[in-house]
């Protein structure tokens, strides 16, 4: 369910998003998972906090996979509209937060690309407040090397007001420059994930030179 | 233009295709994961091919496709990348009028979630 929010004075959502919401009968609920939910109830009732748990029983039984679930865990950090969740999800992202962005998006990105290798490196050759970028290069030989026209034509870019949210520029035919804003939001493994899946739909791939 | 002996004439005019072309790795994954489904399906126990009708093996495939995209067995074949397959859905074809309506099909992840 993702249509709630705030309305003038108390919370709205869609009554057909409840209706759609698949809640199943007690008696519909596996053996296993029935004694598994017991469980759990006893631990709630003794005033610990199995949340953890809670997840991974919903998930058993609405068959989640981990990627459903990150989708999940991302949508609680970043889309809350509550201030301390937006105040984070706009914060600049760190560096472990890019990395593991980029170490997402290589893999699985990477078995898409035959026997090239690719690459995806962070590039902080280009200083801005507002943008982070990295290089996609799908090449035997890489060289993270910025050329000093390359360099020009970022700064022309970012000098300009842009109403974007991702700069993705074609340095040659295989190597790629992808700048996108420096926030939080659009750094999560679910982003990451998206940015593969638009690259696979929209021929990304067939774009370059094998 | 006519034809003739040593012109074919102008090819007819192509429709403009509705979608990007996959490119050929995502064609190739696919293939393996349908190639290892299959597999797994004559060393089971499920089914036997020899005397079960169409329709339960086709049931049986996307089962047994599911399976490898949760195992992780053919890389790149994962669930965060392409959507559970699906039986008897009508798909359109390049020139984006006709309906093909396939035994399975088995589709990229789209709109995951509007608010991320």
């Amino acid at each position: 369910m993702t249509s709630s929010k705030f309305g003038v004075e108390r919370e709205t959502f869609h009554k057909e998003d409840y209706e759609n919401c698949p809640i199943l009968r007690w008696a519909e609920i596996k053996a296993e998972h029935q004694r598994e939910i017991k469980q759990i109830a006893l631990l709630i009732a003794k005033g610990t906090e199995p949340w953890e748990e809670v997840d991974n029983i919903v998930g058993k039984i609405f068959h989640l996979t981990k990627a459903d679930k990150q989708l999940i865990a991302d949508a609680l950090e970043y889309s809350l509209p509550y201030k301390a969740k937006k105040d984070g999800a706009n914060a600049k992202p760190d560096d472990k937060e890019i990395n593991s962005f980029l170490d997402t998006l290589t893999n699985l990105f990477q078995p898409f690309v035959g026997e090239n290798s690719l690459k995806i490196c962070r590039v902080r050759g280009f200083s801005s407040k507002s943008f982070e970028f990295f290089k996609v290069s799908f090449e035997h030989e890489y060289t993270a090397n910025s050329t000093a026209e390359q360099l020009a034509n970022i700064s022309e870019i970012l000098s300009t007001p842009l109403s974007a949210s991702l700069i993705r520029i074609k340095l040659d035919s295989n190597k790629w420059l992808v700048g996108q804003l420096s926030q939080r939001r659009y750094w999560s493994k679910t982003r990451a994930r998206l940015m593969a899946l638009e690259w696979l739909d929209s021929g990304f791939l067939s774009n370059r030179e094998s | 233009m006519t034809s003739g002996f040593v012109n074919l004439g102008t090819p007819p005019i192509r429709p403009t295709e509705p979608f990007a072309a996959f490119d050929a790795e995502i064609i190739r994954t696919i293939e393996k994961a349908i190639c290892e489904a299959w597999n797994l399906l004559r060393c089971s126990a499920r089914i036997d091919l020899s005397t079960a009708n169409e329709t339960d093996i086709t049931k049986e495939l996307q089962d047994s496709i599911i399976d490898v995209m949760n195992s992780g067995s053919v890389n790149g074949f994962v669930p965060e990348l392409f959507n559970h397959p699906s039986r008897d859905g009508s798909v359109m074809d390049y020139s984006g009028n006709i309906q093909k309506r396939s035994q399975i099909s088995q589709f990229i992840c789209q709109n995951l979630c509007p608010y991320l």
